[in-house]
């Protein structure tokens, strides 16, 4: 799995700022140029454990989902576990 | 004499917001704002008359605005005059004199803390350009996305011109 091109990360970057500016929520001692890091560092981490939590993921799963499939399932999963107020 | 005199306010319902990339409306507690984004530099554009008080002089520009997320960084602005006087410019097309840096300001350490932040711009071709009492105008103010620190949007609530 490749990382996301710098304009992916920019435009994710900026998405991020945007949603939180929509409903005021603070973020709190950190620049722009520190939440761009972020999204570099985050993605730099999916990468690099893209295959982990392939294993991770019972065999019928595993075999049956499509990467997309996948993907969007640890996104489900983390967004639910950290959803503002959860 | 006009020195200290307010030539115009602007409220976020005034802006005449160009074809792309404008501030958006937006509203916060019941405060009406626009909203400046972070990486994108967007505009707002106020137009006036400039009133029987100014003498000429130069115009300073107020700008009062808050942090929509960021509680550290800076934030940081440009604000550009363009004269639309009688038999004057072609309105089918812009005529800004040359923008003028609002320097970038540490935002309030809390999120929905106002911050006011100015230039003071010389009277001229450059600076106001050239308006004259009677003529009207137009605003444009423009985040410095180039040049601020700060993460998220820049609330703009109002400005105030006055004569220097």
């Amino acid at each position: 799995m490749a990382a996301m091109n710098s304009t992916d990360r920019t435009n994710l970057g900026a998405l991020f700022q945007t949603d939180a500016s929509r409903t005021s929520e603070v973020l709190s001692g950190v620049l722009k140029s520190d939440i761009q890091a972020a999204v570099a560092a985050v993605d730099d981490w999916v990468v690099a454990n893209a295959t982990s939590f392939n294993n991770a993921l019972p065999a019928a799963a595993k075999a049956g989902l499509t990467t997309a499939q996948k993907a969007r399932l640890l996104m489900y999963v983390v967004r639910k576990r950290y959803e503002v107020g959860a | 004499m006009a020195s200290g005199d307010t030539l115009a306010i602007f409220t976020p319902q005034a802006n005449q917001p160009p074809a792309t990339n404008y501030a958006a409306l937006s509203v916060r507690n019941g405060h009406l704002v626009l909203a400046f984004d972070t990486t994108t530099q967007q505009t707002a554009i106020f137009a006036g008359v400039m009133p029987r008080n100014y003498s000429g002089g130069g115009i300073t520009v107020y700008l009062r605005w808050m942090a929509a997320s960021a509680t550290s960084g800076t934030g940081g602005w440009d604000v550009t005059f363009e004269r639309d006087a009688d038999a004057g410019d072609d309105m089918d097309a812009d005529s800004w004199a040359t923008a003028q840096t609002v320097t970038a300001v540490t935002v309030p350490g809390t999120s929905g803390v106002l911050k006011v932040s100015s230039v003071a711009i010389t009277a001229g071709a450059t600076g106001t350009d050239s308006i004259a009492v009677g003529d009207g105008f137009r605003l444009r103010i423009r985040r410095d996305v180039a040049s601020d620190t700060a993460a998220g949007d820049l609330h703009l609530v109002d400005v105030e011109c006055k004569e220097s």
